[in-house]
């Protein structure tokens, strides 16, 4: 057996199979079943701030129109905050005593100011680690690119003078210079950088004539995305790097670690196959090593990097000329 | 026969008028104008109008009914109805413009009618005649036989205030109270808005004819905490009274205030109203919490002959009333003085008793036949921020429990009270008066805050500054874990597209800093019911943290009842009253009546 085992984030993983943040890391029995699939660390599902925002609201409307005045519920939102996040802070507890993986707790937020306290109560309910799931859509005109990006690094700061633990970013890839931002990010002080999140994206229902959530899951082929990011900027960042989005697989597995992650989180794939695909993919991952004689990820670990590829102006082509299309017919 | 031929030449003079031009006045009539201040028909706004009936109560000749029309619906502070004037019994004396609340009613220069259907002299103004409006030619301003001027409540000055935990509200005189007593019409329309709807229009009727014990007695009918009401009521009533539509609403609040004062100790007030306690009728109901809500259901079932007991978790009852409202509100002897005469008519109250520690609730069970919940929310919301938990950081329901139990509470001289309730103000109000300099930040506008507006009022009367738009960010504390200052930041009100209040956003970089000895967190409350038994949280129905229950307070499970802030829409005293009420019809109708008991559920 080769040994698989990585170092992410200063966390010892037995694998590089990491849960993704999602429904299936949001209660203890299903993190339980992940670990005996072993998954080799589980983020929690993320605390929405949005979500709590939207939950607050929905609760008042509905109030209201039952008649209830909406000053009764002024501030209802803390209250919705406070029990999610007592909620949260006991599932991290119950998983740190059920089970023998790294917990990495998740914040999905698009700002600091309040988060900045959790943070801290994530730590101190024994988290191994935090993802700050940072979700700012750069979609307001008026904002420059400066100002988007000043706020993922006062968020990390913040977040950074709380804490102790590892804090790892994941991250989108809406940056007009996304080397460069994800370069200075790795150098903040943050311990790893997930490339990339994963949005809701709308769609159009042409019957109803109505937005529409499109289809949730990743496909295999969306590897193309952080497998192009992590080939490029693995050698070049001054922290781990985790692949996520399209990871359906032990091939899928391969590649990244190829390209240069430490780890990869799936949950797409756990929704499709169920939790026995991270034990096929770690044998489909044993197997390929087997067949290359390799005994430990890092030794081909970023083999096909930016850097060490044998054709590195393959990452850098985005348009389809007919030197580098493949397509025929 | 002599001929007299006068006589006979007469008749034919009369054919010389034939040609000439009639003196007779022509038909149809030709109108004569009306002079400016006519006193013709009637004509009403039907909009203005709220259908008080004062014209109909006023009219010498009951020439006015009050009847409903279609389109016109009955809501709190409109009765749905409208006048109509019998035209054969009018005689136009305008007194019923004059008392008219609203200035709805008028008179107008039309004056004739011609007909020979008498129902055809019925006329509903303003319906029945709307070009009317364009004939106005009586209206009641400057004959108005109302005062809309309120009789001012004599109250200690602001800076006198602030000295002591004195009563800010004086009271009324007997003679002031007789003279604003004497401005309502006694229309009767603000006991909709009562939560109880108690008996206004006849206790004030009462004070006006100086017979201020009936007043009493009239209260205690469906209220048993009447001069707390008198005292901290939020007083709904008086936002819908008749003469608020053009004036001062009547000083309904501090009315109850002076009558229920008469009774200067329990054994007097018992005298007063003077209660019939049935017999004993071998059914036994527990009450958890000895609140507003708890104590009239133990009131009213004592004097229908229950055995009831009040399991009260603190070493007084009141619950908000006695640990929530600050005595310069509502005095401690006030509060006791209701209390004991509770007690004098059979109430039992068990203090230090907190179900679910000194007592389970199965015992409860199994002790008595029906309970009633009362337990009010007391666990505050957390502000969620950092330094939350420091020295300093101080929750506003412990801190006025504190202060309310007398007992001293470290606040130092410079206090930030986060909120924008009457808890808030209420903290505000109290730092003042320990001789802190105070400053309430809240997030949303002052027009938002939940607050009383005279609440609000009174604290910056007494120097409380009010930072609205104001969002805490962290409480910033020294070496020792003790607050030394506040961040915040200023927020900027975005629109609700759903038609909400507008929601505050941070200004991202508009911090500041406020250095601050004790920061008081009001944000609001929760019910604590982790001493009901699982079985019973299955099944009944808890929404947004209340208890879902019927129109008698009766929740999924038949014996168990509940009321005050952990089930109805206002968290006031009144409306926890009214819910107490409600209860104890509830109980009595489950108890006594053997076809609702074997059915269960009262509805």
């Amino acid at each position: 057996m080769a040994d698989v085992s990585t170092n992410y984030l200063g966390l010892e993983l037995k694998n590089p199979i990491i849960a993704s943040s999602s429904t299936l890391t949001d209660n203890i029995n299903s993190i339980m079943e992940l670990e005996k699939h072993n998954a080799a660390a589980v983020v929690l599902r993320s605390i929405f701030e949005e979500e709590i925002t939207l939950e607050a609201d929905h609760i008042t409307r509905e109030a209201v129109r039952e008649g209830f005045p909406e000053e009764l519920f002024d501030y209802y939102d803390k209250k919705i905050k406070q029990k999610n996040t007592d909620e949260y802070l006991k599932l991290i507890s119950e998983a740190k005593a059920k089970t023998n993986i790294p917990i990495i707790g998740s914040i999905n937020c698009f700002s600091a100011h309040e988060w900045t306290y959790f943070a801290k109560k994530i730590e101190d309910a024994g988290a191994d680690a935090l993802e700050l799931n940072l979700f700012l859509l750069p979609s307001k005109p008026d904002s420059s690119c400066e100002e988007n990006e000043k706020l993922y690094f006062n968020i990390v700061d913040k977040v950074l003078n709380e804490i102790s633990i590892p804090l790892t970013l994941k991250i989108s890839h809406y940056f007009s210079n996304l080397a460069s931002t994800i370069e200075k990010l790795s150098n903040t002080g943050v311990k790893g950088l997930v490339l990339f999140n994963k949005f809701f994206s709308p769609d159009f229902d042409i019957e109803e004539e109505k937005v529409v959530p499109t289809y949730i899951f990743s496909n295999p082929q969306d590897i193309a995305l952080p497998l192009r990011w992590i080939s490029i900027m693995s050698e070049r960042v001054n922290c781990d790097l985790a692949a996520s989005t399209g990871i359906h697989d032990g091939e899928g597995l391969v590649k990244q670690i190829l390209a240069g992650a430490k780890a990869v989180q799936i949950a797409s794939t756990l929704y499709k196959n169920g939790m026995e695909q991270i034990d096929l993919m770690l044998d489909e991952l044993q197997n390929w090593m087997q067949r290359k004689n390799y005994g430990s990820l890092n030794e081909f670990r970023g083999k096909l990097s930016y850097s060490k590829s044998n054709d590195p102006a393959l990452f850098e082509r985005v348009q389809f000329m007919k030197y580098f299309g493949s397509v025929t017919g | 026969m002599a001929i007299n031929l006068k006589g006979i030449i007469s008749p034919y003079n009369a054919l010389k008028q034939a040609g000439k031009k009639p003196h007779t006045v022509q038909y149809p009539f030709e109108k004569k104008e009306a002079a400016e201040r006519y006193r013709g028909f009637h004509y009403n706004d039907l909009e203005e109008c709220i259908g008080c009936g004062t014209c109909a109560t006023i009219c010498q000749n009951e020439a006015i009914d009050m009847i409903f029309i279609e389109g016109i619906e009955t809501t709190n502070g409109d009765s749905g109805l409208r006048p109509r004037v019998d035209n054969g019994r009018c005689c136009w004396c305008a007194l019923c413009v004059d008392s008219c609340p609203t200035g709805s009613l008028s008179l107008t220069k039309e004056y004739l009618h011609v007909s020979e259907d008498p129902d055809s002299f019925l006329l509903i103004p303003g319906l029945d005649n709307p070009e009317g409006k364009e004939k106005i030619s009586w209206i009641s301003n400057g004959n108005s036989l109302l005062d809309y001027q309120r009789v001012p409540m004599p109250e200690l000055e602001g800076k006198e205030r602030v000295k002591s935990f004195a009563e800010v509200v004086l009271g009324y005189s007997e003679e002031q109270a007789r003279a604003e007593a004497a401005r309502c019409v006694g229309c009767g329309i603000c006991t909709d808005n009562c939560p109880v709807h108690m008996h206004i229009p006849e206790y004030i009727n009462a004070i006006a004819r100086g017979d201020d014990e009936m007043a009493v007695k009239i209260i205690y009918d469906n209220n048993p905490l009447g001069e707390t009401c008198g005292k901290v009521c939020t007083r709904r009533c008086e936002e819908i009274c008749a003469v608020s539509k053009r004036g001062e609403p009547i000083a309904i609040r501090w009315l109850k205030r002076y009558a229920t004062e008469k009774a200067k100790n329990k054994d007097i007030l018992k005298e007063i109203v003077n209660p019939v306690i049935l017999p004993p009728n071998g059914h036994s109901v527990g009450i958890i919490g000895a609140g507003p809500g708890g104590l009239t259901v133990a009131y009213y079932l004592a004097l229908r002959g229950f055995d009831v007991t009040i399991y009260e978790a603190k070493d007084h009852a009141g619950g908000m009333i006695m640990y929530g409202i600050p005595k310069y509100r509502l005095p401690l002897d006030s509060i006791e003085k209701q209390i004991e005469y509770m007690k004098s008519i059979g109430v039992k109250i068990l203090f230090n008793t907190k179900v679910g520690k000194d007592i389970s609730f199965n015992e409860l069970k199994q002790k008595h036949e029906a309970i009633y919940i009362g337990i009010g929310f007391e666990v505050p919301y957390k502000l969620g921020i950092k330094g939350e938990d420091a020295e300093g950081s101080i929750q506003a329901i412990n801190f006025l429990r504190a202060i309310n139990s007398e007992k001293h509470v470290e606040i130092g001289n410079k206090v930030v009270v986060v909120g924008g309730g009457n808890v808030a103000i209420d903290a505000a109000r109290v730092s003042r008066r320990l001789g802190a300099e105070v400053t309430i930040l809240y997030r949303r506008r002052v027009e938002d805050m939940p607050a009383d507006w005279e609440e609000i009022e009174g604290a910056e009367d007494e120097g409380v500054v009010i930072h609205p738009q104001a969002i805490p960010l962290e409480i910033i504390t020294d070496e020792n874990n003790k607050v030394k200052a506040i961040k915040y930041a200023n927020a900027e009100m975005i629109p609700d597209p759903k038609g909400g209040r507008p929601r505050p956003k941070i200004i991202e970089g508009d911090e500041h800093i406020i250095e601050v000895t004790s920061v008081i967190a009001a944000i609001g409350q929760e019910a604590d019911y982790s001493f009901l038994p699982d079985e019973v949280i299955n099944a009944i129905e808890i929404k947004r943290g209340r208890i879902v229950v019927n129109e008698y307070q009766q929740t999924k499970l038949p014996w168990l009842f509940a009321g005050g802030d952990i089930a109805n829409r206002r968290a006031d005293a009144i409306s926890a009253i009214a819910d107490g009420y409600r209860a104890v019809q509830g109980i009595e109708k489950l108890l006594l009546n053997e076809d609702i008991k074997n059915g269960g559920r009262l509805n």
